[in-house]
């Protein structure tokens, strides 16, 4: 799992390389949604809100649980037809990801919000 | 009567030395020469032989010209009388105004008593966004602005002498242009920030060792105005110019030279001042803002490295503005949390899509397409360039979060801007 995530995080930071000399319109969808994926897995996960509360300091079988949940959206393969679609997609998904880690494990809010990912993965998630 | 001592033994550029005894390291003596009198001050004691440095320099002084120990340090007249009132290095007036001779205290004395000194806690409000929203200055704290020949550093000290939401100004001026020091003195006077302001001014046609009084000096009288519960601003231009004058003498009285020739106690010099800073738990407190100008922009010369151990962050003067990436006040945090709820989610908010704004003019300037979300950067960007970062804006704290909302609404779309949903529901305007 932890073997994944960094080859995840490494691939999304050469594409952004990549990005840097070939342009965004020389990058595939895929390599871009990779990108994104880097990009979100560092946003919610990696980084902290260390003025929240809650954020600031998360027990071990918290970051447990959320690293999995993650995990799982990292795992699903997605399908978007433009870029800026992906792009704004995985903005309101950090958005989303970002309040759920500022919410305490043992308010009901933290389970709907829960719901809420996995209702905005399901609209995106790719299964044929 | 002091004995008047006539037997100089040696003269070496402005260093003086006579035969005396009962005489202490850094005392005063008046030196006549058919030239006039001069100040010289002890510094370096060698048995019987004290080395003088003589302030308007050696010219005209014969081995028999007259030395007179005056029996203290340098000092400084402290009254209110001070207010408006523009000072030379050695203390006494530039202005044509009456000499002030009242409570003389001694100058260069310790720094405040530890167990007096309270947590910072207070915000010093400058009405410049970049200061109050991004990088919060903070009562007591010392905070250099890193510069470099050119800036407009100079208009920045004016600046936040005339906004700075404190009780008294202290400007020590130090190797000033004639100009420069005409124009802090015109612009504090147009804007009727004068009248609560004492300037030390040294000039580069003045005497080198006065320059090396001058933040000893301004210090000397921010503390009794600190005790006497006012909170004082010292604004302090330039210590690059300070630590060169220390040099200059140091090599007069042949120290060994350290670092790029500078005397091996520079740390220990510019921490002696800088620690004068001061939040008193029962008066005022002396807050220090000084420019260190870095040659050939250099943040490793040994001037502004040293700096950099002692104070509390660093402003950076770059293209007419302070830079937000680099530029730290290391006691913000001490304060941000108290102003108002939203200000560290902007103040971190607009940092990161200033940050994404230069990657994409990075991306701009090697000819890609501009996807939808860069022309919002871009956007946002420009108008962030030019509503908070100038340094003319002048508007309080509230009303800079309250344009920082605006700003972030009328570039982006609620999710876009990664703020917690709660505060965008509370803030974002409808």
């Amino acid at each position: 799992m932890l073997f994944r995530s960094r080859k995840l995080l490494r691939t999304g930071n050469e594409v952004s390389q990549m990005m840097k000399v070939v342009g965004e319109e020389g990058t595939s969808i895929d390599d871009f949604i990779l990108y994104l994926k880097g990009e979100y897995l560092d946003a919610v996960y990696l980084q902290q809100d260390a003025f929240d509360e809650v954020d600031s300091a998360t027990p071990g079988d918290r970051q447990e649980y959320v690293f999995a949940r993650i995990l799982k959206i990292l795992k699903t393969r997605m399908h978007f037809t433009e870029k800026d679609e992906a792009r704004l997609y995985f903005q309101k998904l950090t958005q989303m990801t970002k309040d759920w880690n500022r919410i305490a494990q043992d308010k009901p809010e933290f389970k709907q919000t829960e719901e809420l990912i996995e209702k905005s993965l399901a609209e995106v998630a790719d299964y044929a | 009567m002091r004995k008047v001592h006539t037997n100089i033994e040696q003269i070496a550029g402005n260093v003086i030395v006579v035969k005396a005894d009962g005489v202490g390291y850094r005392e005063l003596a008046e030196v006549r020469s058919p030239f006039g009198t001069s100040l010289a001050q002890v510094i370096r004691l060698d048995g019987e032989r004290v080395y003088l440095q003589v302030f308007a320099g050696s010219r005209g002084i014969a081995t028999d010209s007259e030395v007179r120990f005056l029996g203290h340090t340098m000092r400084v007249p402290f009254s209110d009388a001070l207010l408006g009132r523009v000072f030379t290095g050695s203390g006494t007036p530039r202005d044509r105004g009456p000499a002030i001779t009242e409570n003389m205290t001694p100058i260069g004395g310790p720094s405040a008593n530890p167990a007096k000194r309270i947590i910072p806690k207070n915000m010093v409000r400058t009405g410049i966004p970049m200061i109050d929203l991004f990088n919060t200055l903070v009562e007591s704290q010392k905070l250099p602005i890193f510069s470099v020949a050119g800036e407009p550093y100079n208009p920045l000290l004016a600046r936040i002498a005339m906004q700075a939401e404190v009780d008294v100004i202290v400007l020590g001026g130090m190797g000033l242009k004639h100009d420069d020091y005409l124009f802090f003195r015109d612009t504090l006077e147009s804007q009727g920030a004068l009248s609560r302001s004492v300037l030390f001014i040294h000039t580069a046609s003045d005497p080198v060792v006065e320059c090396l009084m001058v933040p000893d000096l301004a210090l000397a009288v921010a503390e009794q105005f600190a005790l006497q519960d006012k909170r004082v601003l010292v604004l302090l231009t330039d210590m690059t110019t300070f630590s060169d004058a220390m040099k200059e003498v140091a090599i007069t009285m042949e120290q060994i030279p350290s670092n790029r020739g500078y005397p091996g106690d520079l740390y220990s010099q510019l921490a002696s001042r800088y620690e004068k800073a001061v939040d008193f738990d029962t008066a005022g407190s002396i807050t220090i803002l000084a420019v260190t100008t870095m040659p050939g922009d250099d943040v490793t010369h040994p001037v502004p490295d040293n700096t950099g151990y002692i104070t509390e962050g660093q402003f950076y003067l770059r293209n007419g503005r302070i830079e937000p990436f680099g530029s730290l006040s290391r006691l913000k945090q001490l304060v941000n949390k108290s102003t108002r709820e939203d200000h560290r989610t902007i103040m971190d908010s607009m940092i990161q899509l200033y940050a994404s704004y230069k990657d994409t003019l990075e991306k701009q300037s090697m000819g890609f397409r501009m996807s939808g979300w860069d022309s919002k950067l871009l956007k946002y960007g420009q108008r962030f360039e030019a509503e908070m970062m100038d340094l003319t804006v002048n508007i309080p704290i509230e009303k800079a979060l309250d344009l920082g909302w605006a700003i972030l609404a009328d570039c982006f779309d609620r999710a876009e801007t990664g703020i917690p949903t709660k505060l965008v529901e509370k803030f974002w305007p409808k």
